[in-house]
């Protein structure tokens, strides 16, 4: 990318190696760093969805050519939610679906909120990805 | 199938449900297809049915057994997933992989993406009701599954993979066996390459069938030889230089009207350019050891990609300095190629929608990732093992 993300948003943390790079943000900065990226012509690669312990993260990751750019957000384990980032990434949907089913993350805006994987009659009220 | 109602050229509108388990699948995934007379007008589509909790297991199971599970996500890409893992453990680690070693993944998955692409020309021929194309392109993969259980001993599941090399060395002797079988094959591609291009037939039944434009393939976020198919050059092998790449001038084999004829075209033009790369590779394999030592992983992350025959794989790896993964995501390029079926579906004749569903070569084992085989009994996993791994 010609600019860094770091010029642009506050980052609480970020870490590059090879081709590889993380910015840690917060939440309420996840839009404005999403708009840089779609800028430099960044593509949604895919987004994991990780359970912390004490909290959860969601895990953004972007191509930029060779480069994959990381932002990462930290969410209460309790009630988590972020807002939908297919107004920037159309492609994002699939795997906003994934976090829905498999770590019952609330997405805010989500055009099709049905989760990916499981089953419809799947109730466990604890998803499959967290840590019991 | 219901008749929801009429349209105003008395066509009746349909929903058509295919799958999960119908003839024109390869494999299971659910579309709901609206249908005006013949026509599809829209589509829906549910997955989930080879969904095996990989993911999870991959955080409950030590680390030196991942390998080998990640390898088992998919039985026609079972090298990449497993050589994306050991880069990405490689990469937190800070491993040095011997040249040799470079070499023999690099051997390995190219050869999987020979046979990964034939058996699709074959898949797609039948598709179309060409038996003859499927018949003859699988009798030539099995001269590279041959070759695969020669190298490694198995046809499948090749165990080539380990974090610091591989386990798998190659005789002077295997090379040059394989140098024979390749130069077999290169003779068979350049004939299923003109059985399949020169073939009226096939240009009149799949030409401006399943169209995806170039700006959607870039919207949807397409992969692989399924958005090359619409004129996106990109390929990971030639952005991303991993394993053995970087040591060889390769181009991003496109085409541009992005219908089933260029999807054929960019992978019988990959399957030709593999085996020259396969040829390339064996005559320049490096001398030297093919493992190193290693000592404890430390905690870190690292994601990366590598191109699995489908297109761009990605695995997400994080380290916390135990004998467990904090967490294993993995971005199968299947996912990544499905939301481009809409485009491709809508506006099609019903009768085209076998040979569309099979044009982007889609693998659900892959994208799903429950059922376990013990003992020789089929057991169905509950939500409370898959949650605690005790399976």
């Amino acid at each position: 990318m010609k600019r860094s993300l770091e010029d642009v948003v506050q980052v609480m943390e970020s870490s590059h190696k090879g081709l590889n790079s993380y910015y840690r943000v917060a939440l309420d900065n996840l839009d404005a760093a999403l708009a840089f990226l779609k800028q430099e012509g960044a593509r949604v690669a895919t987004i994991t969805g990780k359970d912390a312990r004490d909290h959860l993260e969601v895990l953004y990751h972007f191509a930029v050519s060779a480069e994959l750019h990381t932002v990462i957000v930290d969410l209460p384990y309790d009630a988590p939610s972020v807002p939908t980032i297919t107004n920037h990434f159309v492609a994002a949907v699939l795997y906003e679906r994934e976090l829905i089913g498999l770590l019952g993350i609330n997405v805010i805006g989500i055009p099709d909120s049905r989760p990916l994987e499981l089953p419809p009659k799947y109730t466990d009220p604890t998803p499959p990805l967290r840590r019991v | 199938m219901t008749v929801a109602e009429v349209n105003d050229r008395g066509f009746a509108k349909l929903k058509v449900p295919i799958g999960p388990s119908h003839p024109a699948l390869e494999e299971p995934a659910r579309f709901l297809f609206d249908v005006e007379g013949e026509k599809v007008v829209d589509v829906d589509y549910e997955i989930g049915y080879n969904h095996r909790s990989i993911e999870r297991l991959c955080q409950e199971r030590p680390m030196p057994k991942i390998v080998y599970l990640v390898e088992r996500i998919c039985g026609i890409c079972s090298h990449a997933h497993p050589l994306n893992h050991v880069e990405r453990v490689e990469d937190i680690a800070d491993i040095e992989v011997p040249e040799r070693a470079k070499y023999i993944r690099t051997i390995y998955a190219e050869l999987e993406r020979i046979h990964s692409h034939m058996l699709w020309a074959g898949i797609a021929g039948e598709e179309i009701g060409y038996h003859t194309l499927f018949m003859y392109t699988w009798r030539e993969r099995e001269k590279v599954m041959d070759l695969f259980e020669m190298l490694s001993g198995n046809r499948v599941m090749h165990g080539c993979n380990q974090i610091g090399g591989v386990k798998w060395n190659i005789s002077d002797e295997q090379a040059r066996s394989a140098l024979g079988v390749l130069g077999y094959l290169d003779t068979a591609a350049d004939k299923i390459t003109k059985s399949v291009l020169k073939d009226s037939s096939i240009a009149e039944r799949c030409k401006g069938v399943g169209c995806l434009s170039k700006e959607d393939a870039i919207r949807l976020g397409a992969v692989g030889p399924n958005a090359r198919a619409s004129g996106v050059a990109e390929d990971t092998r030639v952005m991303c230089k991993y394993a053995a790449y970087g040591d060889f001038d390769l181009e991003p084999q496109i085409a541009k009207d992005g219908d089933v004829v260029a999807q054929a075209l960019v992978r019988l033009a990959e399957l030709k350019q593999s085996i020259g790369l396969t040829k390339e590779l064996i005559e320049n394999l490096p001398d030297g050891p093919i493992q190193v030592e290693y000592g404890e992983i430390p905690p870190g992350r690292s994601v990366g990609r590598v191109e699995a025959p489908r297109g761009e794989l990605i695995h997400y790896t994080e380290t916390n300095g135990t004998r467990f993964f904090e967490r294993i995501k993995i971005r199968s390029p299947t996912l990544a190629n499905i939301p481009s079926y809409v485009p491709k579906f809508i506006g099609c004749q019903v009768a085209d929608i076998p040979i569309i569903a099979a044009s982007i070569d889609p693998c659900f084992s892959c994208t799903d990732r429950m059922t376990v085989i013990k003992d020789g009994k089929r057991k169905i996993v509950s939500a409370q093992e898959l949650k605690t791994g005790r399976i």
